[in-house]
């Protein structure tokens, strides 16, 4: 069973599921695969998608409780070959709530990534914390963070189904558990008939699809993606697109992603985070009220191109300075 | 239920290559015979083998025409006729046991010599310039010069053998498996940092397995050398072994009884670098 339209042969098609479909396939994935227990009924979470971003005031205090990941006053140095310090990122401060789609946009170079993998515990900040559901993070917290890396970051060595499996196999699951688990996560993007294949024999959409797949197996509720489809031509990009925003909205994640395609970033979020030049900092915060389920109809519309020029106004005038 | 393939290259990797029964079940063992015989594989086989035997006609041609009754060069007729006979002559197995165990005890050493300085190597950032260049200076000597050093503290018993081995060998699988354990990308440990992978996970299942390809060929060139050296040893001062022998049938011109000894010796390391190699080839299979 795939969580993609089931029967939609082309990317037209895929496109015009309804909102009733999606809950619909959420609800039989929900019985397909009884270990994918989130905290919150994903087809809730479906319904308040649906009904806009628009319609939560961003952080007011009462809000405070559904705030999955609060960044305060981050910033983040590294040292130059040369012994120079530089500051990539410069007191940037914002916060995530349950359930949403939020991107990181910005020239490159600016700094994206550091943040990112502050925000996983995998890089420290020079000043500023992150708080993920409440506890300040410290290092990587693999049972509430998932990460898809830019370059995937499979491991050759392993069999696609194995590759998933070492998110569970770090974490001590028992073997038979493992494997059942790594093989519906496969299925999930439509991986599993080619399990038993090396990363090498894959074509890079499906290596990606295999990322993602390695990232929703442990069942977290965040999930940081770093540029995920950097590395892939436009229309594999475009039908990935489509597919990881209706896994996604399904499976009900909280959800930063980091890229340099403003149709991607429109398509995609509930917010849009606008990033500045090294030192990046939060030039400005857009948000997306388009509906959901989106397609590239959504995007072509007035609104979605009014968002769409606003960003790129915003991003031309940054890579200028 | 599955999604459709999202391009034309997607739907050929789908499609992609037919998984072939493995080569130990009956099934897939006929298959390989019927392949071998039939294929390219078979026309290789029969060629390289071929060559083989055109060239020890035309040896066996130029010693009869122009070397006739010469006592040095004798015909490959006569070297498999009389000088097999030398492998069951009295002390001649003993010889080869002897230089096996040495040249097994070498390898051991240089191994775990190899594997573990160069792996420490190789996770220092610093020592990994200053490794490489020392080690690269090490391999350029002709350690044949250290040679009656080494006779000075270790007698021309088999200690000697056995470090002049060592010192051969120790020094390419050191070189690999510092590159092989340095150059890990960096995105992998990462990944399994991310996944909640400490520095045991990160060497286990992301370094060591990054760094085999290299380690396993450091591993089959240090081999060679190893053997070069525990045979240098020998043929320079020993009493014993191999290359005792071969000095001994040469001084003494049994020179049939030479060319089957010499010949034996490099049988000997052709079937340890076959094993090397397909060692080498099983556990790197996923480089396709």
């Amino acid at each position: 069973m795939s969580l993609f339209h089931p029967t939609g042969p082309r990317v037209g098609s895929l496109l015009s599921g309804s909102i009733r479909q999606a809950a619909m396939t959420v609800a039989r994935r929900d019985h397909g695969t009884p270990s994918e227990s989130d905290g919150a009924p994903a087809s809730t979470v479906v319904e308040a998608r649906t009904s806009g971003p628009s319609a939560a005031p961003s952080l007011g205090p009462s809000f405070r409780s559904s705030e999955v990941i609060r960044v305060e006053h981050l910033a983040v140095s590294y040292r130059r070959s040369d012994g120079a310090e530089v500051r990539a990122v410069e007191d940037v401060s914002f916060s995530v709530r349950e359930g949403e789609f939020v991107t990181l946009i910005g020239p490159s170079g600016c700094g994206k990534t550091s943040l990112l993998r502050v925000m996983g515990g995998l890089l420290r900040p020079a000043a500023g914390q992150v708080y993920v559901n409440d506890v300040l993070v410290k290092g990587p917290m693999p049972d509430a963070i998932a990460y898809v890396f830019q370059d995937f970051a499979l491991f050759p060595w392993r069999t696609a189904r194995a590759n998933v499996e070492i998110a569970l196999q770090l974490k001590r699951v028992p073997r038979g558990e493992r494997r059942r688990r790594a093989l519906d996560a496969l299925d999930m993007v439509g991986l599993a008939e080619v399990a038993d294949r090396f990363p090498r024999e894959l074509s890079g959409g499906m290596q990606q699809r295999l990322a993602v797949a390695r990232a929703l197996v442990s069942n977290c509720g965040i999930l940081l993606l770093d540029e995920p489809f950097g590395a892939l031509d436009e229309q594999t990009r475009l039908v990935l697109g489509v597919q990881l925003s209706q896994l996604l909205e399904s499976a009900g994640r909280t959800i930063v992603f980091v890229t340099h395609s403003l149709q991607e970033a429109v398509f995609l979020s509930d917010r849009i985070l606008v990033l500045s030049h090294q030192p990046c900092r939060i030039k400005k915060t857009v948000e997306v009220p388009l509906p959901r389920p989106r397609g590239p109809d959504q995007v072509k519309s007035p609104a979605g191109q009014r968002i769409e020029a606003e960003l790129f106004q915003l991003l031309y005038r940054e890579s200028l300075v | 239920m599955r999604i459709r393939p999202a391009s034309l290259a997607e739907a050929y990797v789908e499609v992609g290559p037919v998984r072939r029964a493995p080569w130990w079940s009956p099934a897939g063992g006929r298959a390989r015979l019927r392949g071998a015989l039939r294929g390219r594989r078979l026309r290789v086989f029969l060629l390289r083998w071929a060559t083989v035997l055109a060239l020890i006609g035309v040896y066996e041609a130029i010693t009869r025409l122009f070397f006739a009754g010469s006592l040095f060069l004798p015909p490959a007729s006569e070297i498999f006729t009389r000088g097999m006979g030398v492998f069951v002559e009295e002390g001649v197995p003993e010889a080869l046991q002897t230089t096996a165990v040495e040249y097994g005890i070498a390898f051991a050493v240089a191994t775990l010599i190899g594997l573990s300085c160069g792996a420490a190597l190789g996770a220092i950032p610093g020592a990994r310039g200053v490794g490489r260049d020392l080690l690269q200076v090490l391999m350029a000597l002709p350690q044949i010069a250290i040679y009656p050093i080494i006779i000075l503290f270790f007698g021309i018993g088999p200690g000697a053998k056995i470090v002049f081995g060592v010192t051969h060998g120790v020094f390419p699988i050191m070189l690999s498996t510092m590159s092989g354990v340095g150059e890990v990308e960096e995105t992998l440990p990462r990944a399994i940092r991310a996944m909640g992978g400490g520095w045991v996970a990160v060497t286990w299942r992301a370094v060591l397995p990054s760094a085999l390809p290299s380690v396993l060929t450091g591993l089959r060139v240090g081999a060679k050398t190893c053997l070069l050296g525990v045979l240098l040893a020998e043929l320079l001062s020993s009493v014993n072994g191999t290359g005792a022998l071969v000095m001994m049938y040469s001084a003494n011109g049994r020179i049939p009884q030479l060319y089957a000894l010499t010949l034996g010796i490099c049988v000997g390391a052709f079937a340890v670098n076959t094993l090397m190699t397909v060692v080498e080839r099983r556990l790197t299979r996923w480089r396709g």
